[in-house]
């Protein structure tokens, strides 16, 4: 029996192998494109798992850097080497595991093309065009109508900031004139932030589905004092602390973030809420933090430990009526207005005086008249008594203390970012139609309106 | 006890069993090599029979179909050659269409003209009309883009159709909700899924072609036509059209012929959709095709279907809602194949065999006389029959036809017979004392033997349970509605037990696989809204009424609003004029013309008869699950409600066919037949069978905890009664409607509990048993062999067992323990522990 089995193990050992040694001449190889070949076997059959959301086996496979900077395993490929590179190895399931995982493994040509781009010495010949085209002196060209998903009057009122496309356009705060383009990374901009002395301009956002980045801008001379590439998806409703030392974010990998505003360096992760983070407050002391989350809950943690201390609303089954997308802080008042879909504002006190009870919703102070649809924005005014919300095709303006409404600006579509001037007799608003209306509260009139981007001519005209 | 003898015990164990596990054995023949037929065609015919393209990016095909001498319809869609004969007004040098390598015509330009096909030295000719390409053809969110999502399996159940979502992206499950499907795609987080300053950076056509790491892998590339409709829709504004563009209404499936000549061969398919409007249009491209089971065949892209095995397959057609199955068998050619002209004893038969002998499958010869006997007594009793039995069987002399419908006759009026029934009615209503209450549980169980005693009609049955009213002891049928608490609950209860179909698969979204949609859910679950519950005087009672005045409002979930009853379909049948709503529903149901009440009703007791229902599962009716034979499950329909819904009648029925009567051995032509009732299917007893039977062997009651002596186990009210022995085999727990809940399983707690558990061991080891006496009665051991064999597994030993039985009882310490160790053996092998 023993003999038999080393004979088999023999044999198969033994296997020829025909084409080696004396095979007929093969034709030239042409040189392999990894930009053009082997990124798009990459894209189709392996960034599923290998890429920043799943982090298989820690390699990601989305860019030649990554793919030579490895994993667990160590690095990717060995130039020159396909027979010791990993992602052949694996490929061929040759001392590994089959990927890709479950099977089936990749076409015989693609793997030898991959093979082939290896032997060749791996290099990268991603085009220049391809990494990026944008930057200052080359800005965005927008083909269609922007969308509107952030807005913010500077402290002083005489700027009006609007996310856009890979950049932040500074307005005139009566959008007279367009002042300035900030232009960073970020595809979107879903949130913007001036700091408590008025001289930086916070931004949150990213690129959906790839990255997220919070940036920091000097308006002096509007140049990016931070740039910070976090989580792998774009990052939302951004706010300071009343110092100014830290910047507070939510995050689509269902946690809440601190940063610190100066170099980025991370505080805090706290990751109470089970779906995405779309905003955070910090309490009037800084110590506290108040989180929206699309789990519907609002949420009260310790900045310095990231404990958790409370449910600012009711949690009881049924009283959370829909994901919550907005929130603010009360100027002077530990006190936060939050809304999500299901268009109702609700003022609630951070603080709980009273012990829960089940089915209490002991904080709330006020909801406020709903609005045709979904919350996307929610600002209140320098003073506090002004409650500007963005949702459904509506930018309303309430009394905060009565909860009366004041004014209502319809828009074509869907109203995404509203902010109000600190005089706290005007708010700007825009969405999905692309415009930035600015209107009166007292009368509701709109007093401009425009697109705050630059069009090509085309697109302008339509 | 037993482990010095196992030896000897696993030899006769082994030789009483045959292999019931090849039943269960994959497919092993290889996967055929691809088939194209270059033989010789007697005719070819067109399917559709014009094209009618309508704008620039419509599509259409044409299926090519040849007759061969022998009668079968091969495809020959790909083989056959176009040329697109211009009308006068357009010159032959500027067709109006061209015909890509999957066969779909393309418009070029307006105009009419003619396509003539030519194959295998066939012409055959399709007028084709083309317009609109001249309009500019903007993209329909409706007609362009919910495809896409379907088709690309986006809105899939494993996918962002799951209720949470994937990745923070939630589409309503195959699209039945178009509106809030806009919502998610455009303005949900701020319109983050597309990018009107620059569309080709849109998630929404990143994430499929991978550009962003997409968990849900590659869908397709930017070179599919999926890609540039998204990215011109974007480009458009991505509106929606919901409340102007309908949705089709239907679909319908070419080619019209049903069988595949020989593993390898390929398919061309065509789907059409209709509107309400009554226009078509070729939807081939865009629709979902499963292949089940998909070792079968297998479809490919687009819309080809490949036959991989001999067997029959049901290909699911879905789009936008719509349903369709194609039902298909994979032939071959089996030249050497006969067909045997076995004598059909009923209709059934006749409907069978003609589904085999188109299959070219030879069905097993009848069963032996011992193995119908067990069956029958099994199936209709519940219990085996005894060694007296068997042995007067035997011995009959009657032509086999007529004994056997004797021997059926006398099993349908024994008392067991309503032991059997009635419990299993008392398993699908829930008979349980947790929601009955003691006595209720008591009133409720008598309540329906008295039903199956006097051999009540089935609707009767039904219609006075679901109208019932007043006190659940003094009417105990109005303890339906102590179990079904609420509208919604015994709407579900009433479609799954008396339809056959899941009707809560819609509650929270339309059924994925069926027509019926959500809002049908409420209307449906209205008619049971005006049931009201009070206490009664005595404890645990309850009494049942209607409220005076209508029913309370049932709501749909979403949208809040009051939704009134409605039937989810209309029927023939009088039912719009019952005074109030309980009774206008149960008419509506047990209705002749009700497609679902009867036909579900005969599906069941089939399966329960032949182990395996015409449509399976039996519960989960629905166009893409369809029956492996229609015109028998149509014939057994129209017989029992001729019969006014007569169960009995159709037990009889079932059980006269020779089909019902054949062996469980195969033949080489239906050995991979495991649907068309070509061969009997072995079954595991059921608990209660298996405790019934092990009693009717030894002629000893097994005593039940809490009952008086000599009940049996299908004579118990409920569940709660305690019973192990009956736990390990799989009781049902009497808390769902569903037939899943009775386990057929085998599992190692239940081979342990033969070996070594109580019941079986106390049961052999009785000096009362009908074995132990005959051990003590000094009778010579080839007696002895041939008794254990008749008691246990009902049949004689064969001369090889009969050999081995009596040297082991010859070389056994006492007679008494040999004939205890043999039974054993016996009782632990399959030939007592299936139904064979």
């Amino acid at each position: 029996m023993t003999s038999l089995l080393v004979l088999f193990a023999l044999l198969v050992g033994d296997e020829p192998t025909p084409a080696a040694g004396n095979s007929p001449a093969t034709p030239p190889v042409a040189t392999i494109s990894f930009h053009k070949q082997v990124r798009p076997i990459l894209q189709r059959h392996c960034v599923g798992c290998h890429q920043p959301a799943k982090r298989g086996g820690e390699i990601l496979l989305t860019s030649h850097a990554t793919l030579l900077h490895g994993g667990e395993t160590g690095p990717g490929l060995v130039a020159g080497k396909p027979d010791e590179s990993i992602l052949i190895k694996s490929l061929l399931a040759q001392d590994m595991d089959l990927m890709p995982k479950g099977g089936p493994a990749l076409p015989p040509e693609a793997i030898g093309l991959i093979k082939t781009w290896i032997e060749q010495g791996a290099s990268d010949d991603t085009p220049p065009e391809a990494v990026d085209t944008i930057d200052a002196e080359h800005p965005p060209v927008y083909e269609g109508m922007p969308l509107v998903t952030a807005i913010a009057f500077s402290r002083d009122g005489a700027m009006l900031a609007v996310g856009g496309y890979r950049e932040i356009l500074l307005h005139a705060g009566d959008g007279s004139a367009l002042l300035h383009r900030l232009i960073g990374l970020s595809q979107r901009i879903e949130d913007l932030a001036f700091s408590p002395d008025g001289s930086k301009l916070a931004a949150s956002g990213g690129s959906p589905g790839r990255v997220g980045e919070i940036q920091v801008w000097n308006l002096a001379d509007q140049k990016l004092l931070l740039s910070v590439q976090t989580s792998i998806d774009t990052l939302f409703g951004v706010s300071w602390s009343s110092d100014g030392s830290k910047l507070a974010f939510g995050c689509p990998d269902n946690s809440g973030r601190v940063i610190k505003a100066d170099d980025g360096a991370p505080l805090l992760k706290f990751d109470h809420h089970t779906d995405w983070v779309i905003g955070a407050v910090f309490s009037l002391d800084d110590k506290n933090l108040v989180s929206v989350s699309r789990d519907r809950a609002v949420k009260l943690t310790q900045t310095d430990s990231g404990a958790f201390i409370d449910n600012v609303t009711s949690i009881t089954p049924g009283a959370l009526t829909g994901g919550l997308e907005a929130i603010d802080r009360h100027p002077t008042r530990n006190e936060v207005v939050v809304g999500g879909v299901d268009g109702v504002p609700k003022l609630y006190r951070i603080f709980r005086e009273q012990a829960r009870v089940i089915g209490d919703d002991f904080n709330l102070i006020r909801p406020f008249p709903p609005i045709n649809g979904p919350i996307r924005d929610i600002e209140i005014s320098k003073d506090g008594k002004i409650l500007a919300v963005a949702g459904g095709t509506q930018a309303q303006a309430y009394e905060l203390e009565t909860g009366k409404l004041l004014a209502s600006i319809p828009f074509a579509g869907q109203v995404y970012a509203v902010t109000i001037h600190p005089q706290g007799t005007i708010i700007a608003a825009g969405g999905y139609d692309g415009m930035v209306k600015i209107a009166d509260i007292a009368t509701g009139q709109v007093t401009k309106e425009f697109v705050p981007v630059p069009l090509t001519t085309g697109v302008a005209s339509k | 006890m037993r482990t010095r003898t196992c030896r000897a015990i696993w030899s006769t164990v082994l030789l009483a069993s045959t292999s019931v596990w090849a039943e269960t054995a994959a497919p092993t023949a290889p996967v055929a090599a691809e088939k194209v037929y270059d033989g010789a065609i007697e005719e070819i015919r067109l399917e559709p029979t014009r094209i009618h393209l309508k704008d620039s990016l419509d599509a259409a095909r044409v299926l090519v179909t040849g007759r061969t001498p022998q009668g079968e319809w091969v495809d020959l869609t790909r083989q056959a050659t176009v040329a697109i004969v211009a009308a006068e007004k357009f010159g032959e040098a500027s067709p109006i269409a061209r015909r890509d390598a999957d066969g779909f015509f393309l418009p070029q330009s307006d105009g009419q003209a003619i396509a003539r096909f030519s194959v295998a030295g066939k012409t055959a000719e399709a007028p084709i009309a083309i317009s609109g390409t001249q309009a500019p053809r903007t993209i329909s969110y409706v007609r362009d883009v919910m495809p896409i999502l379907s088709k690309s399996g986006c809105n899939s159940g494993p996918c962002h159709g799951t209720p949470k979502g994937k990745r923070g992206f939630k589409l309503s499950l195959r699209g039945y909700d178009p509106e809030w499907d806009h919502e998610q795609l455009i303005t949900d987080l701020s319109s983050r899924r597309f990018n009107r300053s620059r569309p080709t950076d849109s998630l929404l056509i990143m994430k499929p072609t991978n550009e962003v790491p997409h968990e849900g892998g590659f869908r397709f590339g930017t070179d599919h036509r999926y890609y540039r409709v998204l990215l011109q829709w974007i480009r458009e504004g991505n509106q929606s059209d919901v409340t102007k563009m309908t949705r089709a209404n239907g679909i319908r499936v070419y080619p019209e012929h049903t069988t595949l000549r020989e593993p390898g061969a390929w398919q061309d398919v065509v789907v059409v959709a209709t509107y309400p409007d009554g226009s078509t249009r070729d939807v081939t491209r865009d629709a979902e095709f499963t292949a089940s089971p998909d070792y079968v065949a297998r479809v490919a892209e687009p819309a080809r279907v490949q036959a991989l095995r001999r067997g029959e397959v049901a290909i699911l057609i879905r789009y936008e809602g719509n349903y369709a199955v194609k039902y298909l068998s994979v032939l071959d050619p089996r030249p050497d194949f006969v067909w045997s002209s076995p004598a059909a004893h009923n209709y059934i038969d006749h409907l069978v065999d003609k589904k085999l002998q188109r299959l070219k499958i030879l069905p097993a010869a009848l069963a032996d006389d011992a193995t119908f006997l067990r069956r029958v007594y099994l199936d209709l009793i519940g219990s085996q029959p005894t060694p007296e039995e068997i042995k007067a069987f035997l011995v009959e002399t009657t032509p086999t036809k007529l004994k056997r419908a004797r021997v059926i006759d006398e099993l349908l009026d024994r008392p067991e017979f309503v032991d059997r029934w009635a419990y299993k009615w008392a398993d699908l209503l829930q008979c349980n004392r947790k929601y009955l209450g003691d006595k209720g549980v008591w009133a409720f169980r008598n309540w329906i033997r008295q039903q199956v005693a006097t051999n009540r009609p089935l609707d009767e049955f039904v219609r006075e349970m679901l109208t019932a009213t007043g006190s659940t002891y003094e009417n105990p049928a109005a303890n339906f509605y102590k179990v079904a608490r609420d509208p919604l609950k015994a709407m579900e209860d009433t479609t799954h037990l008396f339809m056959g179909i899941r009707f809560n698969c819609n509650k929270c979204h339309d059924h994925p696989f069926e027509r019926w949609t959500q809002t049908q859910h409420y209307e449906l679950g209205a008619y049971f809204a005006s049931v009201q519950r009070k206490a009664g005087l005595k404890p645990g009672e309850e009494i049942v009424y209607d409220l005076p005045s209508g029913y309370e409002p049932v709501k749909h979930p979403r949208t809040q609003a009051v939704i009134p009853p409605k039937f989810p379909f209309e029927h023939a049948g009088p039912y719009a004029a019952a005074p109030t709503l309980r009774q206008q529903l149960a008419d509506w149901l047990t209705a002749p013309e009700n497609p679902y009440f009867a036909r579900s009703i005969v599906n069941r007791f089939w399966s329960y008869m032949l182990g395996l229902g015409v449509i399976e599962p039996v519960d989960d009716i629905r166009s893409s699950n369809p029956p492996s034979n229609p015109e028998l499950l149509d014939a057994l329909t129209k017989d029992f409600v001729d019969h006014g819904f007569d169960l009995k009648h159709l037990l009889r029925t079932i059980a006269n066919s020779r089909t019902y009567q054949l062996s469980i051995e195969t033949n080489s032509w239906n050995e991979d037949d495991k649907i068309n009732f070509s061969h009997a299917l072995p079954r595991r007893l059921t608990a209660e069978q298996l405790q019934d039977s092990i009693s009717a062997a030894m002629g000893i009651p097994i005593p039940v905890e809490g009952l008086p002596a000599g009940f049996r186990a299908s004579q118990l009210p409920d569940t709660a009664v305690r019973a192990d022995f009956l736990e390990t085999f799989g009781r049902p727990p009497r808390e769902s409607v569903c037939e899943c809940e009775r386990v057929a399983e085998v599992s190692l707690k239940q081979t342990l509990s033969l070996i070594n558990g109580p019941t079986l061991g106390s049961m052999l080891a009785d000096p009362n048993g009908r074995l132990n006496k005959l051990a003590a009665s000094g009778s010579a051991d080839p007696t002895l062999a041939n008794e254990i064999y008749l008691t246990v597994l009902c049949r004689a030993p064969s001369d090889e067992e009969r050999t081995k039985a009596v040297e082991y009882l010859a070389a056994a310490t006492s007679k008494a323990e040999g004939v205890q160790d043999l039974a054993w053996a016996l009782f632990n092998s399959a030939g007592f522990l299936f139904n064979r």
